[in-house]
C-alpha cells in the first residue's frame, strides 16, 4: 500500500474508521487487504478513530463474556455462542482470536497512539500491532505503559510515546476523526471511504472491496 | 482526507455485513440478537 513514486492522481485513497476492540474491524481489515492484494493499482490507507464504547473503564474487571452480561444482559451461554461465532469467522480469514485472554478496556489512548504513529509514517503497522495485541496476544491496549511497549515493538520511541500520551498531544486529532465520522453519518465500524466518494460499511467480502477499487480506477481512467 | 470532507457518500455493499455499532457487534446470522441489544441500550438510557 505504498504510494511513493506515483502521481497522486494514480493513488486511490481509502480512509478507514475503526476501533481497536472491534472484532469486525480486524476481520474487515483482512478482507480489505485481500482485495487490495489482488488489485493492480496503488492504494493509500489512512486509519481514523472511532470509539465504540468511550465509557468503558481503563481496566474492566472481567472477561468479555462478563462485559456482555453486565452491559447487555446477555446470558453467559448466549455470550459464549456469540464469541465462538465471531472467533470462527476470524479464523476463516486467518486470525486466531483468543477471547479467554482479551482485556476489555478504553481505547482512547490507543487512538492517540495511532495518530502519533501516523505522524511518523507508521500508522498501518501500529494499527495491525494493536489489533493483534488485543484479539490474539491478550495484551492490554488501554494503559500508556503497555501502549508504549507495543509502539516500541514496531520501532517507535517508547519514551516519546509515554510523553505524548500523557500530555494528550493527539487527543484533538482523535476528536477530529470522530467529528468527521459524524459528518459522514457513520454510526458503525469498520467503515471504508474510497476517495471521499464511496462508503462501504462492515466486514464485506473481498469482492465488494475489489469492485469499489475497480470502479474508482475506471472512473479515473475515464476522466484521463 | 481534507478536514471539510463531508459530502454525501454513495454506499456500496451488503447491508448485513458484520459491523460494530455502539458496543454492540452485529453478527450476520444473529441480527435478532443485535436488535435485542439495541433495545436494552435504549431501555437503559
Amino acid at each position: 500500500m505504498d504510494s511513493v513514486g506515483l502521481d497522486v492522481s494514480d493513488v486511490i485513497k481509502v480512509d478507514i474508521w475503526s476501533d481497536v476492540q472491534c472484532p469486525w474491524c480486524y476481520i474487515g481489515k483482512r478482507k480489505f487487504e485481500a482485495a487490495v492484494a489482488d488489485f493492480g493499482g496503488e492504494v493509500e490507507v489512512e486509519y481514523h478513530s472511532f470509539e465504540l464504547a468511550p465509557d468503558t473503564p481503563l481496566d474492566f474487571d472481567g472477561t468479555p463474556k462478563d462485559y456482555l452480561a453486565q452491559r447487555k444482559g446477555i446470558s453467559p451461554s448466549d455470550a459464549d455462542r456469540m464469541l465462538e461465532r465471531v472467533t470462527g469467522i476470524a479464523a476463516s480469514v486467518g486470525l486466531d482470536y483468543d477471547y479467554d485472554h482479551v482485556h476489555q478496556t478504553n481505547t482512547i489512548k490507543a487512538h492517540e497512539l495511532l495518530h502519533y504513529a501516523k505522524s511518523h509514517g507508521r500508522q498501518v503497522e501500529m494499527k495491525e500491532r494493536l489489533l493483534k495485541a488485543y484479539f490474539v496476544d491478550g495484551r492490554h491496549v488501554g494503559r500508556i505503559e503497555d501502549l508504549a511497549d507495543l509502539a516500541a515493538e514496531i520501532g517507535l520511541d517508547r519514551d516519546e510515546v509515554v510523553r505524548v500520551l500523557t500530555d494528550q498531544q493527539y487527543l484533538p486529532d482523535v476528536k477530529a476523526d470522530v467529528a468527521q465520522a459524524e459528518a459522514y453519518g457513520i454510526h458503525g465500524v469498520p467503515f471504508f471511504v474510497f476517495n471521499e466518494k464511496y462508503g462501504v460499511s462492515g466486514a464485506q467480502d473481498p469482492s465488494t472491496f475489489a469492485n469499489v477499487l475497480e470502479q474508482v480506477q475506471s472512473e479515473r481512467e475515464t476522466v484521463k | 482526507m481534507t478536514d471539510a470532507a463531508t459530502g454525501p457518500l454513495t454506499i456500496i455493499g451488503d447491508p448485513a455485513a458484520g459491523a460494530c455499532e455502539g458496543d454492540s457487534c452485529e453478527l450476520p446470522e444473529h441480527r435478532e440478537q443485535a436488535i435485542v441489544n439495541r433495545r436494552l441500550d435504549f431501555d437503559s438510557v
